[in-house]
């Protein structure tokens, strides 16, 4: 497994070696959201356009990540361009749909990680009512084992507003990586603001 | 019986044993063109090109022993462990069986006899003797040596180097191969048409042996053929079945041919008792795919199979309601009230229920159901997202 690892590793690093740092403070995700962190993260750079989420990391995306979902629109898919660990052929990855309730939308998220991730088993926990940039939203936990063996936990917090999905997802190796960032990910969270045309 | 005609490309001769004996009575004796078979027990000459073979193996399995995809429920793995046992005879000891949490149809075996099944050959398995005839056949793969007799076929030294290497990986891919490696390792790994008809033959005669009904093995190939021709992706699946067995339409008239007139058990019922909780496990898993078309034809055969009514009825309604075009919410609905009417439903399809129920506008309905599925699994998942839809 080890050597396996190694190559996968390698893979990663090669494919998403162009990061830009992203400040403490208020920071616009395509001008639909905005978030302000108070560590400094490191963001996934040259993204597919087509890609609708960003990517922040601390000390990389396989050991911890922020994804963001910055309003996805009805019909389009959570991921656009598949990790290495998906089956090639595993498109499209299910869309959006405005009739989804919160379950529903929880089972789109875990069911893309899942097929992202080489479509390893995902267990979901605990998907409660809260809100997101001051509207009635939903969050849950979850955690699975990665192809790579490495075993992660994580946690949603968003809501669907006129339509659109927003949301951020803190994803961690462990239960230890999960833990010491989930302070961060509360405040982010709690920071989300939908940007609005006018504002 | 054509069981002289399979075998004539190399007899199974050789002494006292049991599982070929059995089949030795129709087979002529022909030049041997590969490796003789192991005998029980057996292991490789130190040094040889088998050995590095083997070692490359049980370090793989090293890691798969302690992989987090490994299914390790003890009952489940005792009863799947003793059919394997059943079948293997006097080779019980020297093969393992691993069940790997990959929804897809495929089992693979390594030549130092460590055997995979994936959880998804485990749904689409309708009862005990089409599992026989998996485990059947991926035994002779193993008696019969067919991956040192694959190896000994290439020419160069990179060539068995690569050969090597993918073994170690395919040993592995099922849990945490690259899909892109998995690709191109299909090719390189897989076994030549006459030594998959070998394996059939031989997987058959120990169905057939041990009491299976020999032909429920072709059945099995017969509907993965129907469901990945309903596969909306137009593919075949991650490193599946296809990837690893050429030429299957071939084979199963062949299957079909020998297996014809021939009788046995299928213990469906033993099947679906001892599989137990696993089973819904396994339906969440193909409906995490969102390939419905083919999930939906998949769960409406395994129900007309007579398999577990009240959780395929659940499944039908799962596909349906996360499929959601046009008329499915209504479908779903409708599955999914046959779902708790039968017999085996999981408390979800109440809560499927009340989900559809609820997106139909129909709040009363939605409210029961929603509070059947809480009364039956007060700590689900979404509990307290379902309260807040009562309240
Ligand atoms: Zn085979």
């Amino acid at each position: 497994m080890t050597r396996l690892f190694a190559v996968a590793l390698l893979v990663l690093l090669t494919a998403c070696n162009q990061w830009t740092l992203v400040n403490p403070g208020p920071t616009n995700i395509r001008s639909s959201l905005q978030l302000s962190p108070t560590i400094a993260f490191n963001q996934r750079a040259g993204a597919l356009p087509a890609q609708p989420t960003e990517t922040w990391t601390l000390d990389g995306p396989l050991l911890n990540r922020v994804w963001i979902l910055p309003g996805i629109p009805e019909g389009r898919p959570l991921v656009v361009a598949p990790s290495t660990f998906a089956d090639p052929n595993a498109r499209p990855f299910p869309a959006i749909k405005p009739t989804m309730n919160e379950t529903e939308m929880m089972e789109l998220i875990a069911d893309t990680i899942s097929i992202d991730n080489g479509q390893v088993a995902l267990t979901t926990e605990n998907l409660r009512p809260t809100t997101f940039s001051g509207q009635p939203g939903f969050r849950f936990d979850f955690q699975f084992a990665g192809r790579n063996e490495l075993r992660y936990r994580g946690s949603f917090v968003g809501a669907m507003i006129d339509g659109k999905l927003f949301g951020v997802m803190l994803t961690a190796t462990s239960l230890h990586h999960y833990q010491s960032l989930l302070p961060e990910f509360e405040r982010l969270a709690a920071s989300a603001r939908r940007l609005t045309a006018a504002s | 019986m054509s069981e002289g005609r399979l075998f004539d490309r190399r007899g199974f001769l050789g002494g006292g044993c049991a599982l070929c004996g059995l089949l030795a009575a129709g087979c002529q004796t022909t030049t041997a063109a590969g490796p003789a078979r192991l005998n029980p027990g057996e292991r490789p000459a130190a040094a040889s090109d088998e050995a590095s073979l083997w070692s490359a193996m049980e370090r793989a399995e090293r890691d798969i022993r302690t992989s987090a995809h490994i299914v390790r429920t003890p009952e489940v793995m005792e009863y799947l462990t003793g059919i394997m046992t059943q079948l293997a005879g006097p080779f019980a000891r020297d093969v393992r069986l691993y069940v790997v949490r990959v929804p897809e149809f495929n089992a693979t075996m390594a030549p130092n006899g460590m055997m995979q099944i994936w959880t998804g050959l485990l749904l689409r398995c309708s009862n005990e003797a089409q599992l026989a005839a998996v485990i059947g056949h991926e035994l002779a793969h193993y008696t019969q040596r067919h991956a040192i007799e694959r190896l000994r076929a290439f020419r160069s030294g990179t060539d068995i180097a690569a050969f090597l290497g993918l073994g170690l990986a395919v040993a592995v891919g099922g849990l945490g191969m690259l899909a892109t490696q998995l690709a191109t390792v299909g090719g390189l790994m897989a076994y030549t048409r006459d030594q998959e008809r070998e394996a059939d033959a031989v997987g058959i005669e120990l169905a057939a042996a041990a009491g299976y009904d020999p032909g429920q093995g072709g059945a099995l190939w017969e509907r993965l053929l129907g469901e990945v021709a309903r596969d909306e992706r137009g593919d075949r699946g991650r490193g599946g079945f296809f990837a690893s067995h050429p030429a299957i339409e071939e084979r199963m008239e062949v299957i079909r041919r020998d297996t014809a007139g021939r009788t046995g058990e299928t213990h469906a019922e033993r099947f679906r008792s001892r599989l137990g909780g696993l089973q819904l496990a396994l339906v969440e898993e193909e409906l995490r795919q969102r390939r419905y078309a083919r999930s939906e034809w998949l769960f409406d055969h395994l129900h007309k199979d007579g398999a577990n009514p009240g959780l395929m009825l659940h499944a039908l309604g799962e596909v349906n309601r996360l499929r959601d075009a046009a008329g499915d919410g209504e479908r779903a609905a409708g599955f999914y009230t046959a779902a708790v009417a039968a017999t085996g439903a999981p408390p979800e399809a109440w809560r499927g229920l009340g989900l559809v129920e609820r997106r139909r506008g129909r709040a009363d309905a939605a409210s029961a159901a929603f509070t059947r599925y809480l009364a039956l699994k007060p700590t689900a998942a979404d509990a307290a997202m379902i309260r807040s839809y009562l309240s």
